[in-house]
Parts: structure tokens; C-alpha cells; sequence
């Protein structure tokens, strides 16, 4: 087995032990295994089939999709610094299901929400590609982003200040904080298609992400179609950051701290990240919102997106600094 | 054997045309080598020459098949290509880097079979950078850094090599042994088509030199014709007198 082979099987086993702990942590134990599939399940059987496994579920299959749109964003951008939540494709996705949350599309048919954020983040990462597509350097890429998070913003914040109520306004709020605690089967069922079809997408790139190294000329040379995987890695990413978000809200810097952290561990390799990045983003967001729940109080909620949030800016900035350095 | 043609090619950028009804043709292996001033469009014609731009006007031909036409696949097995910047975004182990070169030769999901490992190991051994295959990319030197980057276009085992200044920032040693290597893979077939801007070293290594300025072809021929004083000195402005000659330097660990 290779070093990536290893290094995909630790991580896989280390999700199924952080799924596990995720499970059975907490007021309910293991006894609720008992009446897993009988008819008759208990109160702590119940807690655990209809509220914990889903939530559980969403965190791994949220973590993939922004670990895994991170690594290929970083890597077709040839960016350490190119993440859904800095360069705002996250803030797109959030600003489509908010308009579907204020205009009432997410309350006429189900699937309205999560399509309303894959719709928004395509909408945030096409406009990032026609402002940094062709060989932007950093300083164009995050400045690209940082106009895609000000706009989705600004447009988020006018629908907030048009809220026809404040519980209007506060569910808004406290969904765009990105929590996994009102997580349903509803929810699995509509966001997991869209998330899958994303990885699967991004999963295609990594032969392109390699020969991109080099730079665009020298992979088009090596028989890459620049426009076609352009193409491509809007639709994932958009599918697998979009459907997340649109049910989970903004949880930031997954997608940044997860490819930073494995890249060593697949010798820099872009396409060999892909994986990797995927598994550990599914593992970090299952580890966080254990953490988050752990923490939360009955009358303190905790959210996942502020607390991941503060472990990423910090960890951001030191990646800036570390980055600046080291340019050529 | 492979053969190019550039039939009236025309290109610009924006309204300006730079080259203009364009004929030159490639055939039967050596190296041409690509003078002129910054600016005379030498990098164009490469990027015409190996697909990467099209013609406005007039084809660009590989045995016969417009560049166009080729699936990009096919392209990249017969033309290797040598980006001027020499970077890579990643520092990954020279390896690696040389492996990408295989890219056009691999199946989706397949990993490096063989004739790929072999195609790897040859191209560091040509390239005398063996021993540095475990090395990552951004602990080498220039001079090593230019023969990884020669290592990866060659692993690709192309008929026509295209090299947009493969001696750039080179001091003389390693410029010598660039230009070594590259004669080396001419020995095997292979058209080699390089840019360079030390003309002393074009007319040491190149069989056949073509000179450009504003885009026009102003010599092309054998060095020592085409590097004449005349030729020199309406290109780049410079009194060359007798023409260029020839260095004769060689690194000392050569085996000339």
C-alpha cells in the first residue's frame, strides 16, 4: 500500500471512529442500539435513529463537500489560499437559500432550498472564474473573493433588512450562522444527492489538477481541456458547497485548513489531495459539531459556523503570513 | 519522423498583427533554434508551433493534420512543450514532476504502468538528474530546476519538442548542458524546435537557425549564414562583427 493508501485508510478509520463517538456521546448511550430497528423504539432509540444519525450524516457529507471543493479549488486556482468560504462561494450558496427562505420558495416544495444554494453558489463561483479565471495570481484571486463575499453580503443583508418580521429575521440569522442541529432524514434526503454528485465531479479532476502545476499552458499541452474542467469544477464545487450550505448555513474554512493540513501527506500532489481532503473534511466537521453539541447548553446554543470559524481565521491569517513569505 | 508546416499563418494580439503569411516548414529531426530581441515573437510562433494559440489565418500541420483538428490527446503524444516560467505551484518530488509528463499516455484511474516508469527513469537519466528524483522541486537549483522541467517535456517521448527558453537565468555550464541534452534527444529522431537568446549558443548546437524580429523571419538557415553580420546587426542593433561565432566553452564534466 502506498503512503496516500495509508493515509486514506487512517482517515477513513479515524471518520468511523469520530462517527461512532458522535453517535453515542452524549444523553443517549449505547443502550439505544437495542431498539435500533424494532417497532417499538424507545426515547433514547428514537433520539438517536431520528435526530443524531441524521445529523451525524449531514456533518460527514457537508465536511466531504467542502474539504473536497477546497482541495480542487486550491488546486486549479494553484492557490493555498482559494477556500468556498474566503473566496465566497459559501456566501453566494447562503445568499440563494436565503432568498428562498424570504421569498417562501423553501416552504412550497422541499428541494427549493438546497437547489437555491447549488443556483447561488454557481452564480458566486462563475463570477469568481470571470475575474480570476486565467492565471490570477493571489492577490487577484482573494480580492475576486473578497468582491464575491461583499456582494452575496450585501444582497443577503438587504433581504435581511427587507424581512417582513424579526423571527424572519432571526431565522435567517441563526441559519446563516451554519449549524447541523435541525438536521432531518428531510434534509439528508434533498441536500446527500446534490453533495454526491458534487464529489463525484470534483473526484474526475485530479489528473487536470496535476498537469496544472505547471501553469495553463503547460497543461493544455499535456492534452487538458482548460475549458472543460473549468466547467467542471464550477458544478462541483457549486453541488457539493451549494447543497451544504443551503442546509447547514455557512461553516467556514473547512475547505482551507483541511487540503493545508493533508497536502504534505500526499507529497503536494493536487489530484492525490482530492481524497484525502474529502475524508478529513467529513472527519473535522464530525469532530467540531461533537464539540458543539458537547459544549451547547439548554439555553446556549452553539454553532457549528461560528465555532469553525474561529479555529479557521486565525489558522487564515497564519497561512497568509506563511504564504507571503514563501512567494516566489 | 514527424513533420510541421506552417502554411500563411497570421496572428495577433488585439488589432496588431505579428506575424504575417507565415511559411516555415519542420522535417527531419536536429534542432532549430529561435533568435531574436524580446518582442520579435519567438514565443508566439512556439505556442502556434505546438497548438497552444491558432492562426487568425492560414493552419498550422502535423504530418499533414492541421493542429486544429487533432484531439488534444493525440496533440500532446507528439508535441512536448516547455513553458518559459519554469515554476510549479506545488513543490512536489522531481518524480513527480517528471512524471506528469506521462499525462497524454495514462487511463483515467490507472496508475503509472510500465512503459510509463521506464519513460520516467530515461527521461531523469538523460537529464543527469537521477539522484535527485526523491528531491522536492522547490529545494533544487536553477540549474537543476531547468533539467527537471527538461526531464518532465521528454518523458512525454514526443517526435517534436517545442522549448520556450529552456537556458533562461542559466549561468554558462548549465546553458552548455541544456543545449547538450537537447542535442542528445535530436540524436534520436526527435525535431527539436528552442528558443534562446545567447546566440553563441545557437550557432554551437542548432542545425538550422531561424532569426526574427517584429515577427518576421529575417534569416533561416545554417548558423553561420544566418547569424551574419548583416543579419545580426538589423535584428538586435548590435555590431557583431564577422558574424557570431561559435563558443567554444564545454563544462568541465562533459564528455566533449
Amino acid at each position: 500500500m502506498s503512503g496516500r493508501g495509508f493515509l486514506v485508510a487512517g482517515l477513513a478509520a479515524g471518520l468511523v471512529v469520530a462517527v461512532g463517538l458522535s453517535l453515542f456521546c452524549g444523553g443517549t448511550g449505547l443502550p439505544a442500539l437495542d431498539g435500533l430497528f424494532s417497532a417499538t423504539p424507545t426515547l433514547d432509540t428514537l433520539i438517536l435513529r431520528e435526530l443524531r444519525l441524521p445529523r451525524v450524516l449531514l456533518g460527514v457529507l457537508v465536511g466531504a463537500g467542502l474539504g473536497g471543493a477546497g482541495a480542487v479549488m486550491q488546486g486549479f486556482f494553484r492557490n493555498p489560499l482559494a477556500d468556498p468560504g474566503v473566496v465566497g462561494v459559501s456566501a453566494s450558496a447562503g445568499l440563494g437559500a436565503v432568498t428562498a427562505l424570504y421569498f417562501g420558495l423553501a416552504s412550497l416544495f422541499a428541494l427549493a432550498l438546497p437547489l437555491a444554494g447549488v443556483s447561488g453558489a454557481m452564480a458566486g463561483v462563475t463570477l469568481l472564474f470571470l475575474i480570476a479565471g486565467r492565471g490570477a495570481s493571489a492577490t487577484t484571486l482573494i480580492l475576486s473573493g473578497v468582491a464575491v463575499n461583499a456582494m452575496a453580503g450585501a444582497l443577503t443583508a438587504l433581504l435581511m433588512n427587507l424581512a417582513p418580521n424579526p423571527w424572519a429575521l432571526a431565522e435567517i440569522a441563526y441559519w446563516l450562522m451554519g449549524s447541523l442541529k435541525d438536521a432531518s432524514w428531510t434534509e439528508i434526503a434533498f441536500a446527500a444527492p446534490l453533495i454526491l454528485a458534487g464529489l463525484a465531479i470534483l473526484s474526475t479532476t485530479g489528473r487536470s489538477l496535476d498537469a496544472l502545476s505547471l501553469g495553463e499552458e503547460t497543461a493544455v499541452s499535456l492534452g487538458v481541456n482548460l475549458r472543460r474542467q473549468r466547467l467542471t469544477v464550477v458544478a462541483g464545487t457549486a453541488l457539493a458547497v451549494g447543497g451544504g450550505v443551503a442546509v447547514a448555513g455557512a461553516i467556514g474554512f473547512v475547505g482551507l485548513v483541511v487540503p493545508h493540513l493533508l497536502r504534505p501527506l500526499v507529497a503536494h500532489r493536487p489530484g492525490a489531495l482530492i481524497l484525502p481532503s474529502m475524508l478529513g473534511g467529513a472527519l473535522l466537521v464530525t469532530l467540531a459539531d461533537l464539540f458543539v453539541r458537547l459544549m451547547s447548553g439548554p439555553g446556549m446554543p452553539l454553532y457549528l459556523g461560528v465555532v469553525t470559524a474561529l479555529i479557521g481565521a486565525p489558522f487564515f491569517l497564519w497561512l497568509v503570513r506563511t504564504s507571503q513569505r514563501v512567494a516566489p | 519522423m514527424s513533420r510541421l508546416d506552417f502554411h500563411h499563418v497570421d496572428f495577433g494580439y488585439g488589432d496588431r498583427l505579428l506575424l504575417r503569411r507565415t511559411s516555415l516548414s519542420f522535417e527531419g529531426g536536429g534542432i532549430a533554434a529561435l533568435v531574436g530581441p524580446n518582442g520579435a515573437g519567438k514565443s508566439t510562433l512556439l505556442k502556434l508551433a505546438a497548438g497552444l494559440l491558432q492562426p487568425a489565418n492560414g493552419s498550422v500541420a502535423l504530418n499533414g493534420r492541421p493542429l486544429a483538428d487533432l484531439p488534444l490527446r493525440e496533440r500532446a503524444r507528439m508535441i512536448g512543450y516547455l513553458a518559459p516560467d519554469g515554476r510549479s505551484a506545488w513543490p512536489m518530488t522531481v518524480r513527480n514532476l517528471v512524471a506528469l509528463g506521462r499525462a497524454p499516455w495514462r487511463q483515467p484511474l490507472r496508475a503509472l504502468g510500465a512503459d510509463d516508469r521506464a519513460a520516467i527513469e530515461q527521461a531523469m537519466e538523460q537529464t543527469g538528474i537521477a539522484d535527485l528524483a526523491g528531491r522536492r522541486f522547490d529545494t533544487l537549483s536553477s540549474g537543476e530546476r531547468a533539467r527537471a522541467l527538461i526531464a518532465r517535456t521528454l518523458a512525454g517521448r514526443a517526435p517534436l519538442l517545442v522549448l520556450d527558453e529552456p537556458t533562461a537565468a542559466l549561468d554558462i555550464r548549465h546553458q552548455l548542458g541544456v543545449m547538450e541534452i537537447l542535442r542528445e534527444a535530436a540524436k534520436t529522431g526527435v525535431q527539436v524546435i528552442v528558443a534562446v537568446h545567447a546566440l553563441d549558443l545557437a550557432a554551437r548546437f542548432a542545425d538550422r537557425v531561424l532569426v526574427m524580429k517584429r515577427g518576421a523571419i529575417l534569416a533561416d538557415g545554417p548558423a553561420d549564414a544566418a547569424l551574419s553580420e548583416a543579419v545580426v546587426s538589423e535584428a538586435f542593433d548590435v555590431r557583431a562583427p564577422g558574424g557570431i561565432v561559435p563558443t567554444r566553452l564545454a563544462p568541465l564534466a562533459s564528455s566533449e
